[in-house]
């Protein structure tokens, strides 16, 4: 009982310390404000050139701050790739600006990223940073080092080598591809790219061989290694999992050398994770700490039933990983959404492949490059033909999502439940005298069983204006999973660049934010896809859409006008099993007991004018959606319909001038006006003589650019709340 | 990290996720040392007195029993005792263990048993006549800690004779029977009489005719359509633990199992 009690009262003090260490200690405000546009500091991350923009982490007097310039020429940009350097100082000329907050319901919070790391602002350079005169400590001339080792990487050796070379041995992974960084990062494998405990140990155990061989006493070697740890940390760039993995190689160096002391692994790491937090308390939100920590520990936790119960090194294998998924599952669900089945049988292909093989012989031909190129050159050739089927298969799978769960975003008290229930089956699967693996896959079905009958039971419905910029996407999701309907899907137009401003992996954003929503909102399939007409702010995300999520039916205006892209994109939808269909004024397109009426075109007009305009009845207020529709398509609607009543209108054509005439909104007397445009977009949408109008007629005016997305949740026949991704 | 409490060295047991949440301070045997305990497996122990049958050439076992129950069985004392279980098999380093526990006044040795005794009593609630609601209340009960209004056993450790006692300072069977943290009854007296059993040879265990125990009569009431369970540190022929069940016999106990650390 007196150690229960002693144990209580040390889990107060320590809680105490780190609660006041939160509070007061390590607590950071800014102290910079927009007034200061010139700055001196120290670059401390590794420039990122992508395309025409260069990024860096750079330390002002005050705080570290995000850098970034836009490159006006090529020149320019080689003159900066030889001299900006990290270590060295600069002065900077620009403006601060907050990072972007989200503007979609589910998207990345970058302000939030960043802050988690004490960063507050992002310094938009005027001018190249001017290259100031500064003397190195010992670590940024390591960090220097580095830079010039991944460079060499990068130029020495083909893809994907040299990317996998630079993450494997430097920690660093923005030199891969960017589809097979991605693919390795949907099918659960990305930790093997990370620096992690095993290249720790790898490296002690070979820098231990040699000192001793070289004759070297035991308790000197243990001295030299402890100070060659920090050195590899920085070396391999200081990420979370870095520092875990040596830091505790340090401790135990360390109480080898004591010798009194008697440490499990799980009080090493618990030692470690106190230490790091008490640092830092803000490790605790990065991703990288969380799950670097948690599947650690998990390993650790169950490596003697593992052990017991399965003998094969394969078998072993596909435990742990199935064992880690568990345990990283409720910090990767709610940013990834999904969960692959596939990615079990990944790691089962991979980690054997690259801890014992890839890993030794990349180290082998980096080293091998400084003595004899011609050698380094055929051992990354072998690498990267040892590697060019299992990428083949990885990217089949990236690109073919197979046994993939969509969970979505899981509300709070589902997340708790689940952990819960994970952590329940792992006991009971370590009781279980017999293997018992059912129990560790209970948590996977069951948890998405709950998802899809808490989706089937729910009588809340939703349409949501998502922020896709400049262009338009409405989904709609029906009430007990009867229907999910995307009126469009934004686009991009896309213009010709030269090749030096390319952006590695520019943003798309039907895969960016249309896909994104779609699989946060844990939607498997879309019902129904309607193409309001052929521009590429409407369509244009289809493409990212087909052969990532199921499309049932697509539905286009008979005057459709496809470019040869989109008939191929058409087609390539057909092969994939979507029906497509062609709907005209009169049609109606039934949802069980909702009904979406089709009231134009009726004739083929100008491409606006043969958007499809759709009006349905939803939580008791009468929507229209009219694409792209301008007046002359809104008097056809009007002689048509001459008693039309509308509560909700989606303002056609972004609130172009020559849409939404005041003829058009006497006869349907909206109540709400939804505005879906871009954030100073080229076209000056929405017009303000349009503002103008509907304000006169005291329409309620709701905009993507102001609001961010737009969420409006019915149930019944009552609107239960309309939400707004921007927080006013 | 824990000293080991037979040969003191450093230990620790490999964490796993059911003892994640729990504070651990007991008191335990290394790895090292309990690999050399022999655990009897539970699915190949004799129906009857719970002896490892592994070790046992198949011509003595018939029906899943050992022919020495067989033997009980058909003898004048057959259903005094309904069951025997045991946990380990006495060994060599078992009756290190036990000697200095029980003749060298170390007491602690059984406090590293006490998990594994735990877990013994909740196969015996498992396996009883209960109806699997009952069984399941007592078994949520005991893991919770809690103490039951009814219990599903009443606990009765093998005494000692008073001299004995006095010389010991502690009574064994007491011991273990306080690991399972359930209520005692001390239902049994023995009298004076000479010689340990430990001392005594096989024909002269079995033939012990005049029984050292007797009933308590304090405690009829509470024998009275009980199940009991015996507690005694070793089984080795059964004589002794008959001879309890027989004393028992007058309280008329609904039946009468008993649980022995080692067998053999």
């Amino acid at each position: 009982m007196r150690s229960t009690h002693s144990l209580f009262i040390w889990c107060l003090v320590v809680g105490a310390v780190f609660g006041m260490n939160m509070l007061w200690v390590t607590q950071q405000e800014t102290k910079l404000s927009p007034k200061n546009t010139l700055f001196q500091g120290k670059i401390i991350s590794i420039p990122g050139f992508d395309g025409n923009v260069v990024s860096f982490q750079y330390k002002t007097e005050d705080e570290v701050v995000v850098v970034r310039y836009t490159l006006l020429s090529n020149s320019e940009k080689r003159i900066l790739q030889k001299n900006l350097h990290a270590g060295n100082s600069y002065r900077i000329i620009g403006q601060l600006e907050k990072p972007n907050s989200p503007t979609n319901f589910h998207s990345f919070n970058y302000r939030q990223y960043l802050n988690h790391e004490h960063i507050y602002w992002i310094l938009t350079a005027e001018k190249p940073p001017h290259p100031l005169p500064s003397s190195l400590t010992p670590v940024e001339r390591i960090m220097q080092w580095r830079e010039k080792q991944i460079y060499r990487i990068q130029n020495t050796f083909p893809e994907p080598i040299d990317g996998l070379m630079s993450a494997l041995i430097f920690g660093d992974q923005s030199h891969m591809p960017v589809e097979l960084q991605k693919a390795y990062q949907t099918l659960g494998i990305v930790h093997i790219l990370a620096v992690s405990g095993l290249h720790v140990v790898l490296l002690l155990a070979m820098v231990n061989f040699i000192c001793l061989r070289l004759g070297m006493i035991r308790e000197h070697v243990l001295f030299l290694l402890l100070l060659f740890i920090p050195i590899y940390v920085i070396l391999t760039g200081a990420e979370a999992s870095v520092i875990r993995a040596g830091l505790t190689g340090m401790f135990v160096l360390g109480y080898t050398l004591i010798k009194k002391v008697h440490l499990t692994s799980i009080d090493l790491i618990s030692i470690v994770f106190l230490v790091m937090v008490f640092y830092d308390p803000e490790f605790l939100f990065q991703m990288g700490f969380q799950l670097s920590f948690l599947a650690t520990s998990a390993i650790l936790l169950s490596a003697h039933t593992i052990h017991k119960k399965a003998f094969s090194y394969l078998e072993q294998l596909l435990w742990l990983s199935v064992i880690c998924e568990l345990a990283t599952f409720s910090i990767l669900i709610p940013s990834f959404y999904q969960f692959s089945f596939i990615s079990f049988f990944m790691n089962m292909l991979f980690v054997p492949l690259m801890t014992n093989i890839i890993l030794p012989l990349s180290i082998m031909t980096y080293t091998v490059s400084y003595i004899y190129s011609p050698l380094s050159f055929v051992l990354s050739q072998f690498m990267s033909s040892l590697l060019k089927y299992p990428h083949r298969i990885l990217l089949y799978f990236y690109y073919h999502p197979h046994f993939v769960l969509t969970y979505g975003s899981l509300t709070p008290v589902m997340l708790f439940c689940m952990v819960l229930l994970i952590y329940v089956c792992l006991c009971l699967w370590e009781h279980r005298l017999k293997r018992g693996e059912y129990l560790l896959l209970i948590p996977f079905i069951f948890m998405y069983t709950m998802v899809v009958l808490s989706g089937t039971w729910s009588s809340q419905g939703q349409v949501v204006f998502l922020d896709v910029g400049q262009g338009d996407s409405v989904l709609i999701q029906l009430p007990h999973h009867r229907g999910t309907i995307l009126i469009d899907t934004g686009g991009i137009v896309p213009y010709k660049t030269e090749a030096w401003k390319k952006k590695k992996d520019p943003f798309k954003v039907g895969r960016d934010v249309v896909l994104h929503e779609l699989r946060a909102s844990g939607i498997h399939q879309i019902d129904m896809l309607i193409l309001t007409h052929s521009d590429y702010d409407h369509i244009g995300g289809v493409k990212d859409l087909i052969g990532q999520i199921p499309i049932r039916k697509l539905i286009i205006s008979p005057w459709f006008n496809p470019s040869t892209a989109d008939i191929k994109m058409l087609k390539q939808a057909y092969r994939q099993g979507t029906k497509i269909q062609k709907v005209q004024k009169g049609d109606t397109i039934n949802f069980s007991t909702y009904a979406f009426h089709v009231l134009s075109p009726a004739t083929n007009q100008d491409s606006n004018n043969n958007s499809i305009v759709l009006q349905t009845n939803l939580g008791g207020l009468n929507w229209l959606f009219t694409g792209d529709l301008e007046e002359e398509g809104e008097n056809q609607l009007t002689k048509n319909y001459p008693r039309l009543s509308i509560d909700v209108l989606k303002v056609g054509h972004h609130g172009s001038r020559s849409s939404t005439s005041e003829q058009f909104l006497n006869v349907i007397k909206p109540k709400y006006a939804m505005i879906s445009v871009g954030k100073n977009n080229r076209y000056g949408h929405p017009n303000q003589e349009v503002l103008q109008r509907l304000s006169s007629l005291h329409v309620k005016i709701m905009r993507t650019d102001q609001l961010g997305a737009i969420r409006w949740s019915f149930k019944n026949d009552q609107i239960t709340r309309v939400d707004f991704a921007v927080q006013q | 990290m824990s000293l080991c409490l037979w040969c003191q060295s450093i230990y620790a047991h490999p964490l796993d996720f059911r003892h994640l949440f729990s504070v651990s301070n007991q008191v335990g045997y290394c790895p090292q040392c309990l690999v050399k305990l022999e655990q009897i497996p539970a699915h190949q122990s004799c129906r009857l007195c719970g002896r490892d049958l592994t070790k046992l050439d198949a011509i003595y076992i018939k029906d899943g029993t050992c022919l020495d129950c067989k033997k009980w069985e058909e003898g004048p004392s057959h259903g005094l005792l309904e069951k025997n279980y045991a946990l380990y098999s006495y060994n060599d380093f078992m009756k290190e263990i036990m000697s200095a526990f029980k003749f060298r006044g170390d007491v602690l040795l059984a406090e590293g048993f006490k998990p594994i005794v735990q877990m013994l009593y909740k196969r015996v609630i498992k396996e009883s006549s209960l109806t699997w609601f009952e069984k399941a209340r007592y078994l949520f009960f005991y893991q919770m800690g809690w103490q039951f209004k009814e219990y599903p056993y009443v606990i009765v450790p093998l005494p000692l004779s008073q001299k004995r006692l006095k010389e010991r300072g502690y009574n064994q069977s007491v011991v273990l029977a306080e690991l399972l943290q359930q209520r005692i009854i001390p239902a049994i007296r023995r009298s004076e009489d000479g010689g340990k059993q430990s001392k005594k040879g096989r024909a002269e265990r079995l033939n012990t005719i005049q029984n050292p125990f007797r009933l308590d009569s304090d405690y009829t009431d509470a024998i009275y359509g009980q199940c009991v369970l015996l507690i005694d540190d070793i089984y080795t022929t059964g004589t002794t633990l008959r001879l309890a069940a027989a004393a028992l016999k007058v309280a008329k106990p609904k039946h009468v199992i008993s649980l022995t650390l080692c067998h053999g």
